[in-house]
């Protein structure tokens, strides 16, 4: 049961992490238009 | 001094000034969530120097305000101080904050969804059984560090919206959440420190993801709504390339003015209305009309403002109105007023979920006070009153009307079509029986010459340059055949003879040209929608010429719909019996009448609705004024730059006649869909409360009830953007947008 006082700080740990990767992801735009790439495909231009 | 007083200075960039001096702005508004956020706002402003119209659906307001009274700064501090937050929209300030907004929605549910189900995992111990008193105070000491984010950060929204509301005694959907979370969290947290009772952070953090997923699953309809506006108000260029003393400079669109020659580069866009002046030009019309084929236009031509260079070439244009007088600025003004419109159903919907919040409230202290005095353990009233005030929250009915309306509108301008009177929704689905005028509305303005029999030595090609001739000064679809037919004919001085004859002396002799009447005419009847015309020399026939019209596209279809659902399709003509009836048959229409005036027009349309018919009446806006607003609901058609001046109830801005037929459909399927979902909101709402007073019901099963209902009724309406209701544009759109 001890290690339950290992465990657990490391889960918050890791949690915090995730969300960093989250808020980066956010960020840098990957979620903003989620529709309109489907469209783009016959375009030439990037 | 504030901080909104650079806005004073910007008023022209902003805003635009009304004909009796006062202004009007669309103002995007954060924090409107809820039809009770729209009485508050309303209520924080001096009601007499300015109207604001706020709406829930697109997150925005509306202004209209006397400068002179009051300057811009003082109205946005008003708002400011009710606890929204105005956002000013310039051009592109609007796009960057939805991004932000979604962008911290987006945040707020990762939030919610990593950390909560943490905290739901550690709390699962305390439910499945008895837990060493070692280890209690470190799972809910740990439960309590997870669930600070969820509350604080993801809930933060609902929490200043919650209690912001009632501070100021108005209180709105939010409150009852908020005081929810609030006391969940506060009580668990006291618990937690004193080591007894229970804890409630994982309700706390399951309320806050579940509302966070219904609120953004909201916004996302809402923005689809506003993606049209928002492209339509984005396409006008910043800045355009103008020619001054030969040569080009770029300068900013605000600094245009009439008269300013412009070069627009192939794949640019138009930066104001103006006029073609280099030869011929292929322009991309499809963010104006909707229709993706590029346009010929040739000198002299209009070309509005937002329309894209199509061609390979780079074309030049003289500006004739730039700014806000624009063709794009008068229908993204048009579009938005339709958006802010409260229709009647909704402001119904208000008042009920208004007084229902304040009910609410009572409620849940009446059950917590209830459970309390009947000697329950104080957890478990707490948790009752909890559920009380979650489950009950009015969202779904507040949302109900709406979201079917935002839906409707996005499907109605996805088929070309412009809902501008918001209640014509409600009025179209009694509609019975379709008027419509024949002229520019079943047919198009274009007419083609069809035939030329030549009746003396005179050859035809010949006769055909006199009529052309004689027709040159003058703009009416028949003048314009000829000019199509005979471009390079001499003009010829003519006067008109007559109602509907010229007449030309020249050296030649005495030239008639005269419509004949259709029923003498031995030539009638052969092709059906034929007009005929006779040019005749000093009294005496040389020629008659055939003129064909043209139905516009999709007039059969739309009649063969219209058909379908039951309704009656009329025709009502100023033109001759024999055209109108020729045109009539073309199209599939039975009932067609001719030779009427417009306000022999209006009295037969008053005639049918004496008889207990609701009219829906289609014409070109201009000529059919009276009819169109004598209607029940009335449909202007519009091409191009004829769209400033057109009228009606909705505006059909694609050539397409079957988007009519498309609206009557809609217009009934959003009334079932707002039927479904009231419905659907009172029942729910009149299930649940029973179930949470009696303790029936825990608090994490009400959020799920509370913000799943929400979903269902906005799912619902999504339904109206039919089949492939991506609600999405097509591409050329989006690029012209980016360029």
């Amino acid at each position: 049961m001890n290690s339950l006082f290992l465990l657990i700080p490391l889960a918050i740990a890791m949690v915090v992490l995730a969300a960093g990767f989250l808020f980066a992801a956010i960020q840098g735009g990957q979620f903003d238009d989620l529709e309109r790439h489907q469209h783009r495909m016959p375009d030439d231009e990037p | 001094m504030n901080h909104w007083e650079v806005y004073d200075q910007l008023l022209d960039q902003v805003s635009q000034s009304l004909d009796d001096g006062r202004r009007e702005m669309l103002l995007r508004v954060e924090g409107l969530r809820c039809r009770a956020c729209v009485r508050r706002l309303e209520r924080a402003l001096p009601p007499g120097p300015v109207e604001a119209q706020a709406d829930v659906a697109s997150g925005s307001c509306l202004l209209n305000w006397d400068p002179a009274c009051l300057p811009l700064s003082a109205v946005l501090q008003a708002i400011d101080d009710a606890g929204f937050r105005p956002v000013v929209l310039a051009d592109d300030a609007s796009r960057r904050t939805a991004r932000d907004e979604r962008r911290a929605a987006l945040g707020r549910i990762g939030v919610a969804l990593l950390f909560g189900m943490q905290v739901m995992m550690l709390a699962s111990g305390e439910y499945l059984g008895e837990i060493d008193p070692v280890l209690r105070p470190l799972l809910r000491h740990a439960q309590w560090l997870l669930a600070t984010p969820v509350v604080l950060y993801a809930g933060w929204p609902f929490l200043r919206q919650g209690f912001g509301a009632l501070r100021a005694l108005s209180p709105t959907m939010d409150t009852p959440v908020a005081i929810a979370i609030a006391t969940a969290y506060l009580a668990s947290a006291i618990n937690t420190l004193l080591d007894t009772g229970a804890v409630y952070f994982d309700s706390a953090a399951m309320f806050v993801l579940l509302l966070s997923l219904a609120r953004f699953v909201e916004a996302h309809g809402r923005t689809r709504a506003a993606a049209r506006l928002r492209l339509l108000a984005g396409a006008q260029p910043l800045a355009a390339l103008r020619r001054e003393q030969g040569q080009l400079l770029e300068v900013p669109t605000s600094a245009l003015r009439a008269g300013d020659l412009l070069v627009v580069p192939p794949g640019a866009a138009v930066a104001a209305d103006g006029e073609l002046i280099c030869a011929a030009a292929a322009l991309d019309e499809s963010l104006i009309t909707g229709e993706a084929v590029p346009r010929e236009r040739r000198q002299g031509e209009a070309v509005c403002a937002g329309s894209v260079n199509a061609g390979p070439l780079p074309l030049e244009l003289r500006v004739s109105s730039a700014g806000a007088r624009s063709v794009l600025s008068q229908l993204t003004r048009l579009m938005q007023r339709a958006q802010l419109a409260k229709p009647r159903a909704q402001q119904l919907a208000d008042r009920i979920a208004g007084r229902f919040v304040g009910v609410v409230l009572l409620l849940a202290a009446a059950t917590g006070a209830y459970w309390i005095g009947s000697g329950a353990e104080l957890g478990m009233s707490l948790q009752t009153m909890l559920a009380v005030l979650v489950v009950t929250c009015p969202c779904a009915l507040s949302l109900a009307t709406p979201m079917a309306h935002a839906a409707a509108s996005t499907r109605l301008a996805r088929e070309g079509l412009m809902l501008v009177q918001v209640d014509a929704l409600h009025a179209a689905t009694r509609v019975d029986t379709v008027c419509l005028d024949k002229t520019g509305t079943l047919t198009t303005r274009r007419m083609r010459l069809q035939e030329v029999r030549t009746l003396s030595a005179l050859d035809a090609d010949a006769c055909c340059a006199v009529a052309s001739g004689m027709e040159a000064g003058l703009n009416h679809p028949i003048a314009q055949a000829f000019r199509d037919a005979c471009p390079q004919a001499p003009a010829i001085p003519s006067r008109l003879d007559g109602v509907q004859g010229l007449r030309a002396e020249t050296t030649d002799g005495v030239w008639h040209l005269s419509r004949l009447p259709s029923t003498t005419t031995d030539c009638a009847g052969a092709i059906h929608a034929l007009r005929w015309l006779e040019l005749s020399r000093d009294g005496r026939p040389v020629a008659r010429f055939a003129l064909q019209e043209q139905l516009r596209p999709g007039a059969g279809a739309m009649v063969r719909r219209l058909r379908e659902m039951g309704l009656e399709v009329v025709l009502f003509s100023g033109d001759g019996q024999e055209a109108a009836s020729g045109v009539a048959e073309l199209a599939g229409i039975a009932g067609a009448q001719g030779n009427l005036l417009p306000e022999q027009k209006l009295r037969r349309l008053a005639a049918l609705q004496a008889a207990g018919h609701r009219v829906l009446a289609v014409g070109d806006g201009i000529n059919d004024g009276p009819m169109l607003a004598a209607a029940d609901v009335s449909i202007g058609l519009a091409d191009g730059a004829a769209l400033a001046q057109a009228h009606g109830d909705a505006i059909l801005i694609q050539d397409n006649l079957e988007a009519i037929a498309v609206l009557l459909q809609v217009a009934r399927q959003a009334r079932r869909i707002v039927v479904q979902n009231i419905g659907w909101a009172i029942a729910y709402n009149l299930t649940l409360l029973p179930l949470a007073m009696s303790g029936a019901l825990p608090p994490w099963l009400a959020a799920l009830g509370m913000g799943g209902s929400s979903l269902l009724v906005t799912l619902n309406a999504q339904r109206l953007l039919g089949a492939g209701g991506s609600g999405h544009l097509p591409v050329p759109l989006v690029r012209a947008a980016q360029t």
